[in-house]
């Protein structure tokens, strides 16, 4: 892809090594042959660059900060920034894609992405200001929270823009993440403790600079087209424009069973339990929406509770499964608290409920006594006991030292029965209710970087998407039934494949088809693509781009982890245990009902249905040559189907 | 000899002196799309730099502070100013006497 001009990018990279303290700025361009721009870069020099038995922890891993060409840019929900790394929960590809003002910042600051690697003898941090970048100390830094950083870094110029960790990155907890913006998490895949093992701080970035636009009218007309498909969709303004944000949803996962209660016992909360933490209990502490950079969806809500001195952006989506859900928390306040506390400790709330989830479920089974956990009283919702157990895990005190292992290696230590009650995917800690929705579960079983609902995770069934529109996109009237297996397996590839383009642009999934039928598809991205860079692509062309980018992450798994068929499975108990209440009460996903899908899935893919490995056949058609040879050289390319 | 304008002249004249570009701060979600919308309506890039309208929204409070540069033109050929048309939540409202 030829792309001399620099539109829509800026037009470099930076690489830091912190190992021999040095910075190497090198054009965008190098690295656009395969992929252009976010994920796509980040995930291609993974593959191509890691060796597979590097540890994620050591120097010689690389952590990539990147953007896409219409990050900065008018096309809605342009601050986006993907992190991408080796994964530290799984040990394979590690992706996360987190909102803010980061991203945009970072490209006015004239990069588009920062490349890190190797490991600082003392603690540093990155200063990035217009097209300069210094190693600063991070003595003064080491041991404050996320908030104290992001605070002291910004008092030279309030707009400087951070993404830091905090003590529990600094701790090396596998369920460390990064925070931007006090509240923007980089979550899943232990990238704060990737960061804290690199003693890598933080990042600051300041930039005075501009992005150019290779064709301004028509850019903006794309731009006015995808504004007014944003202006005139049911689901955004109904769900995400006068309400408290994703946190509206709540409402629609326990009608659709997907809320998670006490570690996955249940799917489904009591209408008792929902109306104590539904979202119109937070209205009253509502000061205003919140949108991150350049968005017309509202995200979350910022709360003030004078009384008892809570000022805080609001949580979102997840908490309500992870703290509410998983944990059983019923106190407004103290679910608050769970979000400040795991924010500016740097922890990811999927990833630390699900573990501290597992241990309330071994005290309640008697297989963790008093004993193990610090004279603890492990009792469903007490939250003064999570609230403790989450400042435990991050400094890793007492029983913090087993929870920071994450769910499987913990489990591995206590045994016995504990591994059935260890709920993941790959060895990352499940956030949703999965048993009821198969396109949903599909799509989580099957996510690269190990679970998570923001890769193939398909809503088209929790939308309950008419059967008009289903036979028009996947050929399928049934693509709207939540509960139905057959066909899902096509609208999981073609959501991952649209989900990689949104990555690679470099802007958020919000605006996409994934929310709302009504919302973009790979033309309208094209369209902003094209006319931002200079480059014409279609739709189809992106989406062919977003086959070849889960192929390099799917190289990536099986060269690093070696995941296999049986590694895309669920967790046991959600194919033992069906929901206990609420209107998909029975619901559990049936084992060869998964397989099923599993195979149709691979079959999609072009993947070895015995091993799910890829073939070379396919590979060829695809035109991925290197990655053939790399699979190749690992003795992990499939020459025939079995 | 003083010169006499007619009213409706000076209502012409007037006109584009009182348009006002309204701010409800409580309805602004501090995303920025007025700023980098600011900087294209005036060079054709993104670069917030440029823009005469600045928007600071406080981590700490949630406060947002909007500042407006006296070289703010709005928008003048422009239909209505672009700060206006790309503001999603309506906090900013343009009034044309």
């Amino acid at each position: 892809m030829k792309n001399s001009e620099n539109f829509g990018w800026v037009g470099k990279i930076c690489r830091v090594n912190l190992t021999n303290k040095t910075v190497k700025i090198e054009p965008t361009n190098k690295y656009m042959s395969q992929f252009f721009g976010g994920r796509g870069i980040a995930q291609w020099i993974l593959l191509t660059e890691l060796k597979p038995k590097v540890h994620p922890l050591a120097p010689e891993n690389i952590i990539i900060f990147s953007t896409g060409p219409l990050t900065g840019t008018l096309a809605p929900i342009s601050g986006r920034l993907c992190i991408d790394s080796k994964n530290f929960v799984t040990g394979g590809v590690g992706s996360s894609n987190v909102g803010g003002f980061f991203g945009s910042e970072l490209k006015y600051a004239g990069f588009d992405a920062i490349i890190v690697t190797g490991r600082s003898s003392r603690p540093v941090y990155l200063m990035i200001e217009n097209e300069n970048v210094v190693i600063e100390d991070a003595k003064i830094l080491w041991g404050k929270t996320t908030w104290e950083t992001e605070d002291i870094l910004k008092q030279k110029d309030r707009n400087i823009q951070v993404l830091s960790i905090g003590p529990a990155g600094e701790n090396l907890v596998k369920s460390a993440c990064i925070i931007i913006k006090r509240k923007h998490a980089a979550g899943r895949c232990g990238f704060g403790a990737i960061m804290g093992a690199k003693n890598l701080k933080a990042i600051a970035v300041r930039g005075r600079g501009k992005i150019k636009i290779a064709e301004p009218v028509e850019f903006i007309k794309s731009v006015d087209k995808v504004w007014g498909i944003i202006d005139n969709s049911s689901t955004i303004n109904q769900r995400y424009r006068e309400t408290l944000g994703t946190h509206f949803n709540t409402q629609r996962a326990n009608d659709c069973c997907t809320l998670p209660y006490r570690n996955f016992q249940d799917d489904h909360w009591s209408n008792e339990k929902f109306l104590k933490v539904e979202p119109k209990v937070f209205e009253k502490w509502k000061t205003r929406n919140i949108a991150e950079f350049n968005s017309p969806i509202y995200m979350s809500s910022f709360y003030k509770i004078p009384e008892k001195g809570i000022e805080t952006e609001g949580f979102e989506q997840n908490h309500a499964w992870d703290y509410m859900g998983k944990l059983d928390m019923n106190d407004p306040i103290a679910i608050i608290k769970a979000h400040i506390l795991c924010n500016s400790l740097g922890l990811d709330i999927d990833n630390s409920s699900g573990v501290i989830a597992w241990a309330f479920e071994l005290y309640e089974k008697g297989i963790l006594s008093k004993d193990d956990t610090d004279g603890l009283e492990l009792k469903w919702g007490d939250s003064e006991v999570i609230l403790n157990l989450i400042k435990k895990l991050a400094y890793r005190e007492g029983i913090g030292e087993l929870l920071a292992k994450g769910v499987l290696e913990a489990s591995k230590i206590i045994g016995s029965s504990s591994e059935y009650y260890a709920i993941h995917i790959k060895g990352q800690e499940l956030a949703e209710g999965i048993r009821s929705a198969k396109g949903w579960a599909l799509g989580i079983i099957t996510a690269t970087r190990g679970g998570g609902h923001l890769n193939g995770a398909t809503m088209t069934g929790l939308q309950k998407i008419s059967p008009e529109i289903g036979i028009k996109k996947f050929g399928d009237p049934n693509i709207g039934n939540q509960n139905v297996y057959s066909g899902k397996a096509k609208a999981v590839v073609w959501i991952e494949k649209l989900k990689a383009v949104v990555d690679m642009c470099g802007v958020g999934y919000h605006t996409s088809f994934w929310v709302g039928p009504e919302l973009c598809d790979a033309n309208q991205y094209a369209a902003l693509f094209s006319t931002a860079t200079g480059n014409k692509m279609s739709g189809d062309d992106l989406m062919l781009l977003g086959e070849k980018l889960q192929n390099v992450e799917k190289a990536f798994n099986t060269i690093h982890s070696g995941f296999l068929r049986k590694d895309d499975l669920p967790p046991k108990r959600l194919m033992l245990e069906p929901i206990k209440s609420g209107k998909y009460k029975g619901e559990l996903l049936d084992r060869d009902k998964v397989e099923l899908m599993l195979d149709e899935y691979y079959e999609l893919h072009g993947w070895d249905k015995k091993t799910s490995w890829q073939m070379r056949k396919s590979l060829e058609k695809l035109g991925m040559h290197k990655v053939i040879n790399i699979l190749e050289r690992e003795g992990k390319l499939i020459e025939k189907s079995y | 000899m003083k010169k006499v304008i007619k009213r409706e002249d000076y209502d012409k004249k007037i006109k584009r002196k009182t348009s006002y570009l309204c701010i409800n701060l409580n309805r602004c979600t501090g995303c920025k799309s007025c700023e980098i919308a600011c900087s294209f309506h005036f060079s054709k890039v993104f670069s917030p730099q440029i823009s005469a309208i600045r928007i600071w929204r406080s981590n700490v409070s949630g406060d947002i502070e909007i500042s407006l540069h006296s070289n703010c033109d709005l928008c003048n050929k422009e239909e209505e100013p672009l700060c206006v048309k790309y503001c999603a939540p309506k906090a900013l409202i343009f009034i044309k006497k």
